[in-house]
């Protein structure tokens, strides 16, 4: 059973550790995602800073670094984590690992959404005269807006499956909440408290993005 | 006329991809023609022509490979990215899909080619609200191009490309993903908008009637070629080129098929002509209809029946063919035949192929 009067505080610290750490791995996550995915289209073959070298560079990061575990991949960067953050545990040693692997990932969701604009309306803009580096951010970047909230949406539950693994490294948070007291102390009401409020937080953070791509989509 | 836009033995080559490599693709051959100022220039073909190829030359969306290919005055071959983009911004373009920004209203979407030119916000407001006008949208300015039809869409499109007063407007295929009534609105629209602005229209389509109903000049190309140009009516009147000559017919549709001709020759007994009505070139007299009648007056003993065929007009002049059926004597209805070749185009259907059907109809 719960006991409120210790979980309660309890409960409240690891959403604020849970929310703390996606929030910041999203701004962060986010900002770089996006300069890579534009990276990615840009160099791509035909486009406005065409660099195949670059590109494959970039594409074999991605494929190389996506398929490792995030588990594995908390200790893999660990060392370069204590030189960044100056630590190797606790919620701000959590979020490096995050960021980096939320920016790859983004990079290629934003990439696959910029390239699927669709190429008349591309073209229709450079025959008005408008420059590439115009075109890219007035007429891609524009008409992506909407799916790239939905991947954005998508991206943020994967943060928060993220974050609940950062536990391993005393990250802290919800998912760290529902092994030390749920999984390790055999109270199962923990865990399903723990899931309870991850699933209201995935829930509310899906409604808004459809919201707002709803509202950008215009259809 | 002075023209406008002119190709000088322009080509444009592609490098060739996976099996092909090497060997490169050839869009456009020594491709050589005026287009001039002021003029609707049709430029038709079958799909693979090198049309749309054609057309994104002239706004330098595409870049000649040889030759040289002057705009507005001004030679393309040479100019730097910056000039290129100076040079499209003075021409407007539509497209079949019509290639609206979705994101974006209306207003906006006509909004945007003004802000690439660097126009001060208050000029652009009112510009805007002009164009609306003039394409008869006005109400629509503040939706969204998904809630527009697709004639709507495409009036959006060319305030768009009208935004900064082009001189050209370069039309692909802009009708052929409307209704035919739509088509109409549009075609009328586009003519309105050479007629007020004198704006020089290029308009790429494989639709015959586009080319009827508002262009001046025309220009045929197949396989990358330009096969012939000149008035719509000495083209289509008078085509010179045997592969003008299939297309036309194939589009205009007023000479009966082989299939056909064999079922006019099973159900009417003499002889089966196709003779082409039309003015003499250049003479702008009216046709040649009144003197093929008086002819054909002239010999009572010959019977003759129209079996077959269309007269209808191109650029405002009567144009088309007529299939008869001559019976009589043969020495007299070889005397029309001969008449009828001195005043027009003639088209004997041979006998031969008909004999063989003729027996077995003979025999029942």
């Amino acid at each position: 059973m719960i006991d409120w009067a210790t979980m309660g505080p309890q409960l409240a610290t690891s959403i604020q550790q849970t929310l703390y750490m996606v929030i910041i791995t999203m701004i962060i996550g986010g900002i770089l995602g996006l300069l890579i995915g534009i990276l990615l289209y840009a160099t791509r073959p035909g486009n406005i800073l065409q660099n195949t070298v670059l590109f494959n560079v970039l594409n074999f990061v991605i494929n190389l670094v996506r398929p490792i575990p995030f588990i594995i991949f908390i200790s893999l960067v660990g060392p370069w984590t204590l030189e960044v953050i100056g630590t190797s545990i606790g919620t701000n040693a959590a979020i490096f690992p995050m960021t980096l692997m939320t920016a790859v990932v983004l990079g290629r969701i934003v990439e696959q959404n910029l390239v699927g604009v669709d190429p008349g309306v591309v073209e229709a803009a450079r025959a008005m005269g408008s420059s590439r580096t115009r075109v890219l951010f007035d007429v891609v970047l524009r008409e992506s807006i909407a799916p790239l909230i939905l991947g954005y949406t998508f991206i943020f539950i994967g943060v928060v499956d993220m974050s609940a693994v950062a536990g391993y490294i005393g990250g802290g948070g919800l998912g760290d909440l529902a092994i030390t007291y749920g999984y390790q102390q055999f109270n199962y009401a923990v865990t399903l408290l723990a899931v309870a409020v991850i699933v209201v937080i995935v829930q509310l953070a899906q409604l808004l993005g459809n919201f707002l791509a709803k509202r950008m989509l215009h259809r | 006329m002075t023209s406008i836009v002119s190709f000088r033995d322009v080509s444009k080559a592609y490098p060739g991809r996976g099996a092909a490599k090497g060997k490169p693709v050839h869009a456009l051959r020594d491709v050589t023609f005026d287009v001039q100022k002021g003029s609707i220039t049709g430029v038709i073909g079958y799909s693979g022509a090198g049309k749309s190829t054609l057309v994104r030359l002239i706004n330098a969306l595409e870049l000649p490979t040889g030759g040289t290919l002057t705009v507005n005055g001004r030679e393309l071959t040479g100019m730097g990215e910056k000039q290129l983009r100076g040079l499209r911004g003075g021409i407007g373009m539509i497209f079949q899909q019509f290639n609206l920004f979705n994101s974006r209203s209306v207003a906006k979407n006509v909004e945007y080619p003004l802000i690439v030119a660097g126009w001060p916000k208050e000029k652009r407001a009112a510009r805007v609200a002009e164009l609306l006008q003039f394409v008869g949208i006005s109400d629509k300015a503040r939706q969204f191009p998904s809630q527009l039809s697709g004639g709507q869409k495409q009036r959006v499109g060319i305030a768009r490309a009208l935004a900064t007063n082009p001189e050209i407007l370069l039309a692909d295929e802009a009708t052929s993903a409307l209704d035919p009534e739509t088509t109409t609105e549009v075609l009328a629209l586009l003519k309105r908008v050479n007629e007020e602005f004198g704006t020089t229209i290029v308009v790429i389509t494989h639709e015959m009637h586009v080319v009827r109903s508002i262009c001046d000049h025309v220009a045929v190309m197949e396989l990358g070629s330009l096969l012939e140009h000149g008035h719509v009516y000495d083209v289509f009147a008078f085509p010179k080129n045997p592969a003008t000559q299939k297309f036309i017919s194939s589009t205009i549709a007023d000479k009966p098929s082989p299939d056909t001709v064999a079922r006019l020759q099973q159900l009417h007994p003499g002889r089966l002509v196709s003779i082409t009505i039309s003015e003499a070139p250049g003479s702008g007299a009216g046709s040649n209809q009144r003197d093929i009648s008086s002819l054909l007056a002239s010999y009572p003993a010959v019977h003759d029946s129209v079996v077959y065929g269309s007269v209808t007009e191109i650029a405002q002049r009567p144009f088309g063919s007529l299939t008869y059926v001559l019976e009589g004597p043969d020495h007299d209805v070889d005397a029309v035949i001969k008449g009828l070749s001195q005043l027009t185009t003639v088209q004997q259907w041979p006998a031969a192929a008909v004999a063989g059907t003729d027996d077995e109809g003979a025999q029942r």
